[in-house]
């Protein structure tokens, strides 16, 4: 009898096709084929210890909205001029402004978003961080909404509401960077597609399959040696999947040629920090492919490429970059200006003009490269900087935002030195419960692998500095060494 | 004259027949203007065709390649089919004799083309254009409407007045007033639901961790 129920229970969990009914719910696309990837992938013997579940949660409907996103973005290519954006990105604005109060309140009636839109006031991470509900559209669909956070480089976290479609249409953008460098990748739900590889203290890690690239396998992994079950783990899971691209930051792809793990991707896409020449060079003559720098955040998703020539070029096209200076107005072309972006596809974030705190010129003359869209030039994002624990392993500064954010931190400054000895200078939240620094050093320390952290707290940290800036993250060690 | 700094500065001399004609030529709409626009099932008119016709007729310069690919359907969905369905109508409003022989000859094209690019874009997003064939407040609204950024007034209307029952009919200052009355509470919930979901499993982002 008690047989009877559990096989009734099994029946009920599977649906067509023998795929778990919650597999399904998370991957509503996947085959049987792709499931069996994915079982593979995960129950691997040297597979990474999984922390984390999730799917891609995308839809027949989704797939052919992305299938029509990928057509516009490979054939809508055309010249940019400064100013307004094009009519498409202005056409699509008009229509969400009466539905989010953020965007009621700055276009009226009156507006003309053609004539006046360099007038229009922008959105700044603030606006995120204590008036996302006035930025969201009214009525939005809520039970389709995923939400990340992200700290950036500031260290304070900051929600970020997205719909798997939107976040699926990174795929194309992928699949056009890729092609612009001569890389056409065929996926195939019985192979892995992409492993994102991370070298950080602490990350989620996780397998999944991704409609949009034929269900082929997908997978987040660190390389922290301590997340692989033996010694030489990571180089045979790679060897038995070797997908053909390989997403990461720069600290990632370095420790992937330092561990010597055999991979044989067709390109390597650099994401999260910026990608020094001398370190793209290094990755190259080690992968034998093209490494391809792209700049991307949280809040407006993939803004641009390095095409072969090494211009980052604007890559989606329904998104309007343009270079602010601090009074709000875009800057001459050639001057320098902070990157602000509007339009893209998140339907939470009806973007307008947002501030993204990264600078560079823009430059609309044509490419030797041959694609149209304009350049960001001297593009200054986040520089990528890396800390050694006591074994060795790399530490990301990624790793010490994820630390530092729970403290009443308004600045700081966590320098490395050669010797591997640490200091941390701290700007406290003023009159902030005392007591902290203590716990945090010890966290710090841990992160560390046991290499203590020397904690200062220093009020006047940024007001001696030009502009009350402080720079983040020092170290002695380089990615280039 | 007129004296609302948001709005072009161009006086429009030409006195218009009275608001009951404009309705009475909306309500008699030809077929051509009802019909689905082209790009959806059984669509036959093509939109972009009829804004370049008029702007042809109407407006100084031609229309640019690129703003007459606004009005072809971008995307096969209900809000595509409705802001073209309101292109069509505003179309055949300013074709009135009235307006398309003397009034129109004087109002710049960017007036024009923000009309059509962006007014109407809102107001299909927030209204469907059914309401044009049911209800004398819509086709109300698009007369004033199209007349606001166009710089015309009725007859016997000051600039006050004229803007007066446009917010009476607007319905973009409608959701605009019903949003106002439930925005502190709207943006808690959402803001809730944000910090809910920030906990749970999220969907892949792929390679964008």
């Amino acid at each position: 009898m008690a047989r009877k129920a559990t096989a009734q229970k099994t029946r009920a969990a599977k649906s067509a096709g023998g795929v778990p009914a919650d597999l399904r719910a998370r991957n509503p696309l996947i085959t049987p084929r792709a499931a069996k990837l994915l079982h593979d992938m995960k129950e691997h013997p040297d597979a990474p210890k999984w922390n984390y579940t999730c799917g891609d949660r995308i839809t027949r409907e989704d797939c052919e909205a992305v299938a029509a996103f990928r057509a516009e973005l490979f054939s809508a290519r055309e010249p940019r001029k400064p100013g307004a954006p094009p009519l498409e990105i202005v056409r699509r604005i008009a229509a969400q402004a009466p539905h989010s109060e953020w965007l009621r309140k700055r276009i009226g009636a009156g507006v003309d978003l053609v004539r006046d839109w360099d007038a229009l006031p922008c959105m700044t991470r603030e606006d995120f961080s204590r008036d996302m509900g006035y930025v969201m559209p009214d009525g939005c669909d809520l039970d389709n909404m995923y939400v990340y956070d992200t700290s950036g480089t500031t260290g304070h976290v900051l929600f970020v509401p997205n719909s798997p479609r939107a976040v699926s249409s990174y795929l194309p953008l992928l699949e056009f960077a890729m092609a612009r460098h001569g890389v056409r990748v065929k996926f195939s739900e019985e192979k892995a597609g992409c492993i994102l590889v991370c070298a950080q203290a602490h990350t989620i890690a996780y397998a999944s399959v991704h409609a949009v690239w034929n269900n082929s396998g997908y997978a987040k992994v660190n390389l922290k040696p301590s997340e692989w079950p033996k010694a030489d783990s990571a180089k045979r899971y790679f060897k038995d999947f070797n997908p053909p691209v390989l997403c990461g930051d720069p600290v990632a792809f370095v420790e992937l040629m330092r561990q010597g793990i055999p991979a044989k991707p067709k390109a390597l896409l650099s994401t999260a920090l910026a990608l020094a020449p001398e370190v793209r060079k290094r990755l190259e003559k080690h992968f034998k492919c093209p490494v391809i720098d792209t700049y991307s955040l949280n809040e407006t998703g993939l803004i641009s490429y390095a095409c072969p020539k090494g211009f980052h070029h604007v890559l989606p096209h329904d998104l309007h970059v343009e270079t602010l200076g601090a009074d709000g107005h875009a800057v001459k072309p050639g001057e320098r200006g902070e990157i602000a972006v509007s339009g893209g596809r998140n339907p939470f974030v009806p973007l307008l003009r947002y501030r993204t705190g990264d600078w560079a010129c823009l430059e609309y003359k044509p490419c030797a490269c041959g694609d149209a869209l304009p350049r960001l030039l001297d593009l200054e994002g986040r520089a990528p900087v890396l800390f050694r624990a006591a074994d060795g392993s790399a530490v990301n500064n990624v790793d010490l935002s994820r630390v530092l954010r729970k403290y009443p931190v308004v600045q700081f400054r966590f320098e490395q030195k050669k010797d591997g000895a640490c200091a941390l200078q701290v700007r406290p939240i003023p009159d902030s419960p005392s007591g902290w620094t203590e716990r945090a050093k010890r966290e710090l320390a841990e992160l560390f692998g046991g290499q203590p952290v020397n904690v200062r707290i220093d009020e006047q940290l940024g007001a001696r500095a030009k502009g009350g800036k402080v720079v983040p993250y020092v170290s002695a060690y380089t990615l280039e060494k | 004259m007129n004296n609302n700094p948001n709005h072009p500065a161009y006086p429009v001399p030409v006195s218009l027949p009275p608001l009951a004609e404009f309705l009475r030529w909306l309500a008699e709409m030809p077929d051509a203007f009802r019909n689905e626009p082209y790009g959806f099932p059984q669509g036959r008119t093509r939109t972009s065709a009829v804004v370049h016709d008029l702007f042809e007729t109407v407006a100084a310069a031609r229309p640019g390649a690129d703003f007459l690919r606004q009005f072809a359907a971008a995307k096969p969905n209900e809000l595509e089919r409705n802001r073209l369905r309101w292109v069509l109508a505003a179309c055949h409003l300013l074709w009135h004799p009235a307006l398309r022989n003397r009034a129109l000859k004087g109002v710049p094209l960017t007036a024009l083309e923000k009309l059509f690019l962006q007014d109407l874009a809102m107001l299909a997003s927030v209204a469907n254009v059914d309401g044009l064939f049911q209800v004398e407040e819509r086709r109300e609204e698009l007369i004033r409407r199209a007349f606001e950024t166009l710089g015309l007034r009725l007859p016997g209307e000051s600039e006050a007045e004229a803007r007066d029952r446009l917010t009476q009919v607007d319905s973009v200052e409608r959701k605009r007033l019903m949003a106002e009355i439930a925005k502190r509470q709207e943006k808690l919930r959402k803001e809730e639901e944000v910090r809910r979901k920030a906990q749970e499993e999220a969907a892949s982002k792929g390679p964008r961790e």
